[in-house]
């Protein structure tokens, strides 16, 4: 008897270490996975570009250089199209996702606060209204959308790169569930001060919405740094507005790629974004819970 | 002081307006309307522009046949019959096949993925979960045109990692990006690299929202890990199921910019969705009118996808 549960227990007790092995391994190859594709371009991407090309593999350089970063920074490579400058692209898309970031902010955030906390005729019906859009697919709209662009003059212009998208009905919803959560009481005493509306606002909700809008404005910033579509549209014509992803994705075409200049981009445009991740992964992680809560 | 006393006043009325909640008399006080209104402003006028207006325009012109010379001229119905029953579609019904395609190959692989990696971060250390949800996740920040670029690299024909590593085992090497069957499959591993992190992070969320005495119950009762997994975990998922299966019905059968770039217009369009069928018409057509009619449709099958769904699942639910 003694020997038979004996034996189980010492099965039962190989078993569990075999089977947090398999866990431990799964784990690793998991995250091998995800990283090692991004990983290996940027190895890679110190590489002479004869080496890139060579038909021979290689895991590491033979010879560590950093000359493709410092081509493709200078503009020193016949693959890059007359005009563009991959330093300047940098700054604008920058530009482009930070002004938009601040907008979207501010914008969503006000019409946000007229719906949760002001009394105003046809309050419903606008609300109503802003709900109708949110369920607009963004592909009915995208094209139309080019044509308003037109019609207003902002083609090969710097706002068309912002405007479009800095009213998102979603994030107006998230704020107003987040300002009806706030206390009344503490705006009460603020108007009892002489507050205005408008400055309680600014004063009470503003300094409020700083996890919200962390957690929104990391989506929004990742949206614009990321753009294709929209800006290969919209500002073909002006070489000095081309976003980092229009640069990119030249570098591979119809014609043929340029391995050193495609590689080095891809490194340096993925910086901010790791760099962000790494900073608020805490946000991050509750951003993706709200979106799933939805 | 006046200021003040008025603003007393007008907080003491704010609280009797409402406590007296009637819905049918308001009394709006001036300033709060004009404030309410000022704050709406720059919201209304942007969506009016960019959402509402495009949305009133395409239903428009797509009844035109819109001719940069020759102006518009009223069509009727006609772009819509030429998408779906002309000359052009042939190449619109091809796109929207391969945008079924990578629904297929893509939404069960994600997911099924999602869930088993899910459940693996559950089991594991709290303090390594963390650092694989940091790492599953840095895939999802990247946009599609990164992604491409990463992985056409990974499929290069002479001397790519993945030729490598099969002339390497013995096998033959594939040309990932030209070949006919392998072009579609490269761009499907890629967007599931893409997407895993996030699926998984949605699947954790409902993983842990599962309550821990439900197991324990089972367990008295003998479940094994099979039975707990198809009698409590995957129905408390439904909703969270319910949730992914849409936005990853929706994202891709819009899959776009990885082709773009994996493949460009190489492997004779195999991998050419409704998406790239759109702007390569907005580029090159005569007639925008089909375009916007055909961005229509592809809008309506999308949400018809997305309701029938959604109807599929919650009628399910009702049942239970």
């Amino acid at each position: 008897m003694d020997v038979i549960t004996d034996k189980k227990i010492a099965r039962d007790r190989i078993l569990q270490k075999i089977g947090t092995a398999v866990l431990w391994l799964m784990g690793a190859i998991l995250l091998v996975g995800s990283i090692f594709p991004f990983l290996w371009v940027i190895i890679s991407s110190f590489k002479p570009v004869s080496e890139i090309q060579s038909i021979h593999f290689r895991f590491f350089p033979e010879v560590w250089t950093a000359e493709n970063y410092a081509n493709l920074f200078a503009g020193n490579s016949v693959y890059i199209p007359r005009g563009v400058s991959f330093v300047r692209s940098l700054g604008v898309t920058f530009a482009v996702a930070v002004v938009a970031l601040v907008m979207s902010l501010i914008v969503n955030s006000l019409a946000a606060y007229a719906f949760a906390r002001l009394n105003f005729p046809g309050k419903k019906v606008l609300w109503a209204m802003y709900a109708v859009n949110m369920f607009v697919p963004n592909i009915a709209v995208q094209i139309p959308c080019y044509y308003v662009a037109t019609q207003l003059g902002l083609i090969d212009n710097f706002l068309v790169l912002v405007l479009p998208g800095v009213v998102y009905v979603w994030s107006i919803f998230y704020y107003r569930q987040y300002y009806l959560g706030i206390p009344r009481s503490l705006e009460e005493a603020a108007l009892i001060d002489g507050c205005s509306r408008f400055g309680i606002y600014v004063r009470l909700f503003l300094p409020l919405s700083v996890t919200p809008f962390i957690i929104m404005g990391l989506s929004v910033f990742q949206g614009f740094w990321n753009a294709y579509i929209w800006p290969s549209m919209t500002v073909y014509g002006n070489v000095n507005l081309y976003q980092v992803n229009q640069i990119i994705a030249y570098f591979r075409n119809t014609q043929g790629t340029a391995w050193d200049m495609l590689l080095a981009a891809t490194v340096i445009t993925c910086i901010p974004l790791i760099v962000i991740l790494l900073i608020m992964q805490k946000y991050i992680m509750q951003g993706i819970k709200i979106t799933g809560i939805k | 002081m006046t200021q003040e006393m008025l603003a007393v006043q007008e907080a003491a009325e704010d609280a009797e307006t409402r406590s007296a909640a009637s819905p049918k008399k308001h009394n709006y006080k001036k300033n709060e309307v004009i404030t309410a209104y000022c704050c709406l402003l720059p919201s209304f006028v942007l969506m009016m522009l960019f959402i509402t207006l495009p949305l009133i325009l395409s239903l428009y012109f797509s009844l035109f046949d819109v001719n940069y010379y020759l102006g518009n001229t009223f069509a009727g119905l006609e772009n819509y019959g030429r998408v779906l029953f002309g000359t052009a579609s042939k190449e619109f019904y091809r796109s929207i096949l391969i945008g079924l395609e990578y629904v297929a190959m893509i939404v069960p692989v994600q997911l099924i993925l999602s869930f088993l990696v899910a459940s693996l971060v559950m089991k594991i250390n709290k303090k390594y979960a963390a650092v694989i949800k940091v790492a599953i996740y840095l895939p999802c920040l990247l946009s599609g045109i990164v992604v491409g670029a990463i992985f056409s690299f990974l499929y290069n024909y002479e001397g790519g990692l993945l030729n490598t590593i099969l002339e390497g085992v013995g096998l033959d090497k594939v040309n990932w990006t030209n070949a006919q069957g392998w072009a579609i499959f490269a761009v499907c591993i890629a967007a599931i690299w893409n997407g895993l992190g996030y699926n998984t992070l949605i699947m954790l969320g409902g993983l842990y929202d599962i309550p821990k005495d439900f197991y324990e119950a089972a367990k008295l009762d003998g479940a094994n890990w099979w039975k707990q997994t198809v009698y409590i975990t995957v129905p408390s998922l439904k909703n969270v199921g319910i949730y992914l299966l849409i936005s990853l019905v929706v994202s891709s059968f819009q899959l776009y910019e990885i082709a773009l770039v994996i493949v460009g217009a190489g492997a004779l369009h195999s991998t050419e969705g409704p998406i790239y069928y759109l702007y390569y018409q907005f580029n090159y057509t005569k007639n925008m009118g089909e375009v916007y009619a055909a961005s229509l449709i592809v809008a309506i099958v999308l949400t018809a996808l997305s309701s029938v769904i959604f109807r599929l699942t919650s009628s399910e639910k009702s049942m239970d």
